[in-house]
Parts: structure tokens; sequence; C-alpha cells
């Protein structure tokens, strides 16, 4: 198989799927001609901004109010995510295990997150929502840092109401989508001069896609406004904790919110709105 | 008064006039039609075959298979026709405007 087997058929990835399903393999077997399989950077360039100018039109054709609706659940997403990593790195540190605090806090707290997280994924917010009240009198009884995680919850609690309030089936998301709390976890893990490539390119993917579909750029506005307010609160409240270290870094939320970008520009876990007409 | 056409979406109309081709017919005949001028990618070709697709302009046939590679022919519509034709007397007329007056001016030098 030549490289410009693998390579065209990978980028015609940034194409919407509906498309690539539709035009794909003709656009490939023409490809195949005027390419004489050899990788040209022409081609290439095509095909990336080919792709992303079909996902704009898809974009202004989706309904306004699947939009709101995808954007409430991306955004609600992404800080039940990180409500869940930041609760199972608390629960890991030894600074906070030694806080005296009764040893069920942490995995209780960890379960709830985890089951929200998961309710949403599969398009049930409203079970989600009814889990969230349990969550609060276990953070506030704790009176220890794991209580900034009522910071993240809340907004994403107003993103569960506005989902199951409404009177329109929910977005469902794909399991993909569980890569974004793991792969938060593996940054978390990463030595800086990593962490601050994996934040340029995240970065990049972003704006890139932010400026294709208006769902995406309308949750990261409110994401990356918690999480900025977060990690500052986290600051100043826990100082110098290792764990607080790499949950500190205010272009975290830049890297959570890029990584949803580069996991739905991969084309393969992106969210479908059972409201969008197909 | 329409839109002028991009460059690319008026050579590929223009390519069709002689009757339906497919992908890379059409990149072959609009590179020939251009004296090697408009090399269009294919992921270009494609957006301006879907854009002119859903304006009217062309039409889409039915998909078929040639050595195991599918294809597809496109046809120009007489909409299609008629806007690559106004494009091209808008083209003319803004081209006699320049040509008229340096015809003037290598006339009379001054």
């Amino acid at each position: 198989m030549s490289a410009a087997d693998r390579i065209y058929p990978a980028l015609l990835r940034a194409y919407p799927r509906a498309w690539a399903a539709a035009h794909g393999n003709e656009l490939l077997a023409t490809l195949a001609f005027s390419s004489q399989g050899r990788v040209l950077p022409r081609e290439v360039t095509g095909l990336l901004l080919g792709g992303f100018h079909q996902r704009r039109l898809e974009d202004r054709s989706r309904p306004r109010a699947a939009t709101f609706d995808s954007a409430a659940c991306l955004a609600a997403l992404l800080l039940l995510g990180v409500s869940l990593m930041s609760s199972i790195a608390i629960a890991l540190d030894p600074v906070m295990l030694g806080a005296g605090l009764p040893p069920w806090t942490f995995p209780l707290a960890t379960l709830l997150s985890l089951s929200k997280f998961a309710l949403l994924l599969r398009g049930h917010p409203g079970a989600a929502l009814l889990l969230a009240p349990f969550s609060y009198p276990l953070l506030l009884a704790t009176a220890s840092p794991i209580i900034l995680l009522i910071w993240l919850d809340t907004p994403a609690v107003a993103g569960l109401a506005w989902l199951a309030l409404r009177r329109r089936p929910a977005p469902t998301v794909s399991w993909g989508w569980m890569l974004v709390p793991l792969m938060l976890g593996a940054a978390m893990l990463l030595p800086f001069p990593l962490f601050g490539i994996a934040i340029g390119i995240t970065l990049a993917t972003t704006l890139l896609v932010a400026a294709c579909e208006v769902r995406f750029a309308l949750a990261a506005v409110p994401v990356c406004f918690v999480l900025a307010g977060y990690w500052t609160v986290t600051y100043f409240t826990l100082g110098t904790s290792s764990v607080s270290q790499s949950l500190l870094h205010p272009a975290m939320g830049l890297a959570v919110v890029g990584l949803a970008f580069l996991l739905r520009s991969a084309g393969n876990v992106s969210p479908r709105s059972s409201t969008t007409p197909r | 008064m329409s839109r002028p056409l991009r460059e690319p979406s008026y050579f590929v109309l223009a390519a069709l006039i002689d009757g339906p081709l497919h992908g890379y017919a059409i990149l072959k005949q609009v590179l020939e039609l251009s004296d090697g001028r408009v090399r269009l990618s294919t992921g270009t070709l494609y957006g301006a075959l879907e854009r002119l697709t859903a304006d009217g302009l062309l039409l889409p046939g039915a998909e078929e298979v040639v050595e195991g590679r599918p294809r597809r022919a496109y046809s120009l519509t007489p909409t299609g026709l008629t806007a690559v034709t106004a494009e091209a007397e808008r083209l003319e007329a803004a081209a006699r405007v320049v040509m008229a007056r340096t015809s003037i001016v290598r006339v009379s030098p001054a």
C-alpha cells in the first residue's frame, strides 16, 4: 500500500461523515488518477480546506435549537469530565488523603461524577440531573479542597437542566468521548515542555474547528471561562500541593476544549443530535 | 444581477459545455481550456461540483463503476449554460473597456 493510499483516505476525515459516505469513494477514485499515486501538497491542502468548507456548510444548515443543545451537551460533558478527573486526582493525592476525611468520601464523589458523565454521554441528562443534588452535600461536608469541584459542577448542572427540561430529545454522544477525561488525565502526567506542545496542537485545532462549527465555539466560551476561574481559585487555595501543580495550569482549560475538538475533527466520535434532520 | 462566478466554477462550467464529463476528465479539460493556468486540486473540484449542483447549474449523473473505481458524470443544466454565458459576456465587456483604452493610448502616444 503506497503512502497516497493511506494518506488521502485519512484526510477524507476532514469532511463531514455523511458527505464522505456519499462522495468519498468517487473523490478518491478521481484523486488516484490525478495524483498518480503520489502525495501532492496541493491535493493535501485541497482536501483539508474542502473538508472544513463542507463542515461549515453543514453547520449553517443545522437547526439553531440543535446547535444550542449540542453546545450545552458538549460544555456540560467537558466540565463533568474535568470534575471527574480532578476528583480522581485529589483522591490519589497523599496530601488530601492525610487530611482526616472519611475514607469513603473520595470514591463516592468520583462515582457520582462518573455516573453523571456516563448518563449525559448516553443521552440521559434528566437522570444525571437527579444525581446532582447528592454531590452537593457530599462536597460541602468534606470542607476540603474537593469543595472547589462545586465550581465545575454548577455550570455543568445548568447545562444538564437545559437539556433535561426542554421538550426535545437529548443529544447522544458516542462512548469515544470517554477519551476526553482519560486524555486529560494522561495530559496531567506529561512533563511541562510536552504539555506545552500538546496545548499548542490542541489550540490550533480548536481555532480551526471552532471556525467551522458554531456549537464548538458556543461550548468553548463557558468552558474556558469556568475552567480559568476554577484554576485561579485552586491556585490561591491549594498553593503548592503536588496534584494542584498539574491541575493549576490555566492553559489546561484550552487544552481540554482542544482535545474535544481534536476528537471531533478525527470524525469518529462526533456528537449526534436526534433533533438534526437526517 | 447575479454574483460573478469564481474562476474554478467558471472553468468547470466551461469544461462541460461540450457534454457531460466525470471528475478526472473535468480536471484535465479545465487545465487545457486555461492553457495550464488553472490546475484545480481534487478537493477544490468536488467543492465546486457540490456548490454548482446545489445552485442548480450542474446535474450529477448516476454513479457507475469502471475498472473497480466509482465515478459519476456531471452535465450542465440550462441554468448553468445561461450562467456561464452571462459570465463570459461580463468578462468580455470588462476586457473591452481596457482594450479600447489601451488601443487609443497605443495609437496616439503622449
